[in-house]
Parts: C-alpha cells; structure tokens; sequence
C-alpha cells in the first residue's frame, strides 16, 4: 500500500519534471524556431500582424535568395579564416605543449606562468595595440592580418596540451628515446596518437569561437575577399530601428540560418568534444 | 658512432640523469617552443603591454605619440560620460550575473537525469553556445519587435501594452541583458552538469527519507555541494558580462538609443574608434581592470582567511 503510494507520487514528479524540462526547453529555443519558421515565409506573411507561427507555404525559394547574402565566397572565406587559426594554432599550442611537458629545461616554469598573464588583463586594452601592429606589418586586409594575430591567442591551447602531457606515461616515451627516436619521431608517433582526446576538445572549442568571431575580422578585412559571415550578417540586424537591409526578413533569417547550419551540425555530431572541453576546465579546480 | 650515443643515453638513463638536455635536444626543444613564444609575444604580450603603457599617452593615430604621464586619468575625474557608462556597466552585471548563476544551476539539476530522450533537451540547451552574435541579433530582433514581435504579442493576450524593447531608453538595456543571458546559460548548464555529478545520490536519498521536499534538496543539499562550480561560474560570468554586452549592443543598437546601452567598454571602444583618442581610452580600460581588482581582492583575501581557519 505505502510503496504504491509513493510510486504514484514519483510517476507525477516524473511527468511534472518532464513537462517542465519541455516547455523550458521549447521556450529557450523559441527565437531560433522562429528563425526556421520565419525563413520560410513568404515577405507578406512574415510581416503580418499578429504574427504567426507556422508559415502558410513553404517558400524554400527564401534559401536560394539568402545565397546571394550568403555568397560561396563568404562561405570559402569563412571556412579558410576557421580552419586556418584552428590548424596554424593546434600546431603551435601541441608542440609547445609537448615540450614544456616532456623536455625539462630552465626556463619551463617561467614560459608557463607567461602563458597565465593574459587572464588577469583586460582583453580590451590589446585590442588597439594588436591593430597597430598589424598595420604596421601591413597585415591590414591580409589573410595574414585576418588569421596569425588570432593565432597567437595560443595561451588556452598550450595549457590545455602541456596539461595533458604532463600526465603522459614517461615510460613510453623514455622506451622510445632508447629505440633511438628523434623528438619529432616520439611527438608525431607515439604521443599523437594517443592525444586524441584533448585535440578533439581543442578542435571544438576553436573551431567554435573563430567560426563566431565578430570585431576582429570586421576591423581587419572587411573587404568583400576576406568578408567573413558575421561581418556580412551584421548590417542586416533590425536591433531598435526595425528597419531591414536590402532583403526582406524572411531571407535575412534564411541567410542567419545557412550561416549558422555548419556549426549546429558540427555540434551535434562533435557534442561530447564540446561538453568534455568546457567542463574538463571546470574539473581541474 | 649511433650506437655508441644510444648506449650512453641508455646508461644515462638508467642512472636517472635524463634530465640534463643535449644539443639536439636543445634543437628541438627550440623548434617546438619558439615559433609558438614568437606569435604569442608578437601578437599578445607586447600589445597587452603597450596597452597598459598607452594609457599615459597621448595619440590621435595619425600623430605621434606623447607621453602625458597621468594626465589621462587626472581627466577620468572630469568626465561627465564616464560615471553614466561605469554605471551601465554595473547594470549590466547586477541584472545579469546572478539570473544566469542561478537559472543554469536549476536547469542543469533539471537535466541531471539519466531517462530516455534527455540529450535532446540537453542538446537544445547547448544551442545558443553554437549561435554567433550576429545570428543571436537577428532572432532576437524579431523576438523584440515592438509591433511585430513575440513578446509583445504575448503580453498584449495579458492586456499588457509592452514597452519598446531595443528602441526605448528604459528596456534597451535589459533587452541586451537578455540576449547575453541567453547565450551564456549553456556554458554554466554544461559545467553545472559536470559539477552534479559529483553530488553522491547516497546524500539526496538520505535526505529525501528524512522528508526533505524537492526544493529544499535543491538548495539545501545539492547547491552547497557543488559550491566549487559555482564560485567558477561566478568569475566567468561577471567577465563575460563585462564584455559580451559590448558586442551585442555594437551589433543591435551601436550603444544606443541615446548612449543607453553604452557600458564602460563600449564607452572605451567609441573613444578609440570613434573620436581617435587612443591614449584615453586605454585608461578607461584600466578603469574597468582596477575596478574589477577592486572587487576581486577582498573576495580573494575572505576566502584565503576562511580556508585558513577551517584548516
């Protein structure tokens, strides 16, 4: 008798918790639904008052507008400015973390605690200076300019890599030594391999953050060949005006849309990297 | 000669000196090291540093560089803009620290649930992690639309006429207070999530037997026990709500209507920008940074004397 009761009792905190995890859930990804739902309404429909909800037709010819927003070029450029941070950055970051691990020298702890300084300064008091001397390299509307100063943000890179090297089995490394191994050889043959973990986390959280970046790109190539895709969508925000760009809204949410579906994707097929790259961070303290 | 250098190495080895580095080492140890210090120093160290030497600098961008000593934060004292902009700052981090500490930790003991189906949830959590500002501005533009929009659509089923959002003095910045709390909920759902799972279940069944409803396990037990996570929580948050505003508001009002979303950072930003005083706006940014060191040492120093004392 008692433990039907109680069974009842939780069979309803199981449906009331279910039932708040969806409306909380529908209500949080409520802005992008609607960006979906709007993208495929027709300029009339998506403009109406009140406004609705499902469109009446599906109007795809929206998403083939949105590719003259979303050009192949803002795409390629897009793509080119990720992938190049994110690989020219792994290499920097995996060797140098390999090294401060592994290689004992003098001046290990030192290079460390130098990797440490930018999280006590304000990330905006670089920002001038690190245009000056981009200018100054003539960098400016370069792939140059655009991708090797962001590269130098190697400090979560290196940390995350030396982090995990520290805790790389010494035996396996010293065996090889004996065999004779180059460093190089121990790097890319023995240790590689196995650091496939934190190199997909570092690949996420990267590849993450440069697909989104907004303020550098927009200072440094805001030229039509180096144009990445926030730059481009930026102008078609309504924000408190209300007013659009040259096209409609409906095509703007398709354009924000396309613009955002690699990512999603990659997401959601790369979730757990993402998850253990952030909460590895949380776990260390 | 190869065998002779390996057999040494293998005796140094086994005597334990591996810690001494040859030559080739040495070579190698550069080829790994060096290209990463080079950009590292090139691109972040040095204009950190020049950052912090600009601010007792004066510089229009074309001129040259003077050194003015102080002379720029004696001038913080006179200006009438910067209290209003440090002040949009703290509103700024008052509305939205605390709703984002809180709402994450609750929805994450939401999903902290091992039934079928809960990683679409928490997939749909993620999302707004994946979303770009600029792709962020433009649903939540619509969302915010005062005639046109869903919130209004909704208040007014309520009979509530709703203000103007992103175009009205009073609710610009809370709208952008929003939109970051938005984006930044799945970062502190997913270290939450990590942070409960190392509550013990033994704990929470205990409790529940001692009769314990729901919510007080909720604060009483499981938020004390993941405390760690939330002081981390805390520090990330407060500096994300130091910056992120910036980009939101650079995108959706450009720090208006009427200069009403312009923080500190923002205020900064238009005065190197903007106005091409270089020198200037340096030392608003290190208003930012000491003002923060401000609020960070006594925090840091309590908790030095409370771990001393509990030891």
């Amino acid at each position: 008798m008692a433990s039907s009761v109680l069974f009842t009792q939780k069979r309803s905190a199981n449906f009331l918790r279910y039932s708040l995890i969806t409306l909380l859930s529908l209500l949080f990804v409520f802005p992008l639904l609607y960006l979906v739902s709007g993208s495929l309404m027709s300029l009339e429909e998506v403009q109406v008052y009140p406004p609705r909800l499902i469109p009446s037709s599906l109007n795809w010819s929206n998403y083939i507008e949105a590719f003259s927003v979303m050009t192949p070029r803002i795409f390629f450029n897009t793509l080119f400015f990720t992938f190049g941070i994110l690989i020219l950055q792994l290499i920097l970051s995996f060797t140098a973390g390999f090294a401060l691990a592994k290689m004992p020298f003098k001046y290990a702890a030192l290079i460390v605690a130098l990797f440490a300084i930018p999280v006590f300064l304000p990330t905006n008091i670089s920002i001038i200076p690190l245009y000056l001397v981009t200018y100054k390299l003539g960098l400016l509307n370069t792939w140059g300019g655009m991708i090797l100063p962001i590269v130098g943000s190697t400090a979560f890179g290196t940390l995350l890599f030396r982090q995990f090297m520290v805790n790389f089995p010494e035996g396996l490394i010293d065996a090889a030594r004996m065999d004779g191994a180059s460093w190089p050889r121990v790097l890319f043959r023995i240790v590689l391999p196995l650091a496939r973990p934190p190199i997909a986390s570092y690949s996420a959280i990267t590849f993450l953050t440069a697909w989104n970046m907004y303020i550098w790109p927009l200072m440094v190539g805001s030229r039509e060949e180096f144009r990445v895709a926030t730059v481009q969508l930026a102008p078609l925000i309504a924000g408190g005006t209300g007013f659009y760009g040259k096209v409609g809204p409906n095509v703007t949410y398709a354009a924000a849309l396309l613009s955002a579906l690699p990512v999603v994707l990659f997401f959601l097929w790369a979730q757990r990297w993402f998850i253990n790259a952030i909460a590895g961070t949380g776990n260390d303290s | 000669m190869q065998s002779v250098a390996t057999a040494q190495r293998e005796q140094k080895s086994q005597v334990g000196q591996r810690k001494k580095l040859k030559r080739n080492d040495r070579f190698w140890l550069a080829i790994f090291v060096s290209p990463n210090l080079f950009m590292y120093t090139l691109f972040i160290l040095v204009p950190s540093i020049a950052g912090v030497l600009l601010s007792f600098c004066e510089w229009n961008i074309l001129g040259p560089i003077n050194w003015v000593g102080l002379e720029n934060y004696r001038r913080l004292a006179e200006d009438e803009l910067l209290l209003p902009a440090l002040g949009r700052t703290v509103q700024f981090l008052a509305l939205g620290v605390l709703p984002t500490v809180f709402g994450g930790f609750l929805i994450a003991v939401l999903l902290n649930w091992k039934v079928k189906g809960i990683g679409v949830f928490r997939a749909m959590f993620f999302l707004p992690l994946t979303i770009s500002s600029a792709v962020a501005g433009i649903a939540w533009s619509s969302i915010f639309n005062p005639e046109a929009g869903w919130i209004n659509r909704i208040l007014k089923i309520f009979g509530i006429t709703g203000p103007e959002w992103l175009a009205s003095v009073s609710w610009a910045l809370p709208s952008v207070t929003i939109i970051v709390i938005w984006l930044s909920l799945p970062l502190v759902i997913i270290l939450y999530l990590a942070g409960l799972q190392r509550v013990s279940p033994e704990i929470l069944e205990a409790a529940a037997l001692d009769g314990a409803n729901a919510w007080q396990r909720v604060w009483q037990i499981i938020f004390p026990c993941v405390s760690a996570t939330t002081i981390l929580v805390v520090a990330i948050e407060i500096l994300a709500f130091l910056s992120s505003p910036f980009e939101i508001s650079l995108l959706m009002v450009q720090g208006g209507p009427l200069d009403s979303t312009t923080s500190l950072a923002y205020y900064a930003y238009k005065m190197a920008f903007e106005q091409f005083e270089v020198g200037y706006s340096a030392a608003l940014v290190m208003v930012q940074f000491f003002a923060l060191l401000l609020v960070a040492l006594p925090i840091i120093q309590f908790r030095k004397y409370r771990r001393a004392r509990g030891k």
